[in-house]
């Protein structure tokens, strides 16, 4: 359920105006895909050659889709852009508080979107496994770890607090436990973690200080 | 929401938001446009502030910088990060047509403003769209 209070007085107020409602959200509509579409190919470390090159156009064009004045992208482009990062994409009409909702985190974090094949693609499937076995079994109470519905694995106690999807764990705990002591760690799980980074695809966040954002 | 900046408006020796007055002026399209490219930026670390939705000037002028948009027509809000590490100070609005801004002198407004800022933290407020 939406929470009225998340949303600045101002701006609930101006939305109350027609033609600034329509603009809001043609702006927001215009903006998020441009926005996005950068957080994608920077995602998976493309130059924006080569997402033109997976795309089969010219790279003006991409150029074109990651500005947000454009917008005059269709939903074919979009299902072609969506098919070129291996992702869905959801078009649908909603109401204004789930319109809201939804762009209240337009953060870079918020618009990354795993391939399929790190989110129901079977080697993913199977990190996930290991990666919850090695939390729960090897590394609690070492780094009072959380898996938050079975996608993300986080380790506090770590500096900076790392998020990563399952896919990366397995890489990660490595490095924990390379650092860390192994006490506790039994050979099996400490033979599963080598042979995990075998399809362990790295593919982590770093962690900053939040200083590093303002730099 | 994660902000990671915090947006401040000029304010005139008199105490009166002067970016709130251009703003005011302008259509619901524009007020929409800056008040979307504000919700994007607050949430993006520094390098993220780039073009095409920011550009830093250059010359005398490279500490502003300039959030830009299209509605109908280029628009630019100058502003400069500070004063405080976190800040960023929204000093005046223009639209923009090839090199020339409307108003004219809207770049050295800026920078008067920017400086009047620096030497008196007070001479801005946190602003909300």
């Amino acid at each position: 359920m939406f929470a009225i209070s998340s949303i600045g007085k101002k701006l609930l107020e101006k939305l109350q105006r027609k033609p600034y409602r329509h603009a809001y959200l043609a702006e927001h509509v215009r903006r998020g895909i441009a926005y996005q579409i950068r957080a994608l190919r920077d995602q998976r470390k493309w130059k924006q050659g080569k997402f033109a090159e997976m795309l089969g156009k010219p790279q003006s064009v991409a150029c074109r889709l990651e500005d947000p004045d454009y917008g005059k992208v269709t939903i074919q482009t979009l299902l072609e852009v969506a098919n070129v990062f291996d992702v869905a994409l959801e078009v649908r009409f909603v109401r204004y508080s789930t319109f809201i909702s939804n762009t209240r985190d337009v953060s870079v974090v918020s618009m990354r979107v795993p391939e399929f094949n790190d989110d129901l693609g079977l080697a993913a499937q199977q990190n996930k496994k290991i990666a919850n076995r090695l939390t729960l079994a090897a590394l609690e109470p070492t780094a009072a770890s959380a898996i938050q519905d079975a996608e993300t694995v986080s380790i506090v106690d770590w500096p900076g607090r790392l998020d990563f999807n399952a896919v990366s764990a397995t890489s990660h705990l490595q490095d924990l436990l390379a650092l860390k002591d192994y006490t506790g760690v039994s050979a099996a799980i400490q033979t599963e973690l080598l042979n995990s980074c075998v399809i362990a695809d790295y593919a982590g966040v770093t962690a900053a200080p939040a200083e590093a954002y303002h730099a | 929401m994660l902000a990671l900046w915090t947006i401040r408006c000029y304010l005139s020796p008199n105490g009166r938001d002067m970016f709130d007055d251009w703003h005011g002026r302008q259509s619901d399209e524009v007020q929409a446009a800056v008040a979307v490219a504000l919700e994007y930026l607050v949430q993006r670390p520094r390098k993220e502030w780039r073009r095409p939705a920011f550009d830093l000037l250059s010359g005398k002028m490279r500490e502003i910088g300039e959030v830009r948009f299209k509605v109908d027509k280029q628009y630019r809000i100058l502003g400069f990060f500070g004063p405080t590490r976190s800040d960023f100070t929204l000093l005046a609005g223009a639209s923009k047509k090839g090199n020339n801004y409307d108003p004219r002198n809207a770049l050295e407004t800026a920078l008067d403003r920017m400086n009047q800022v620096k030497a008196d933290g007070r001479r801005s407020r946190v602003c909300d769209f």
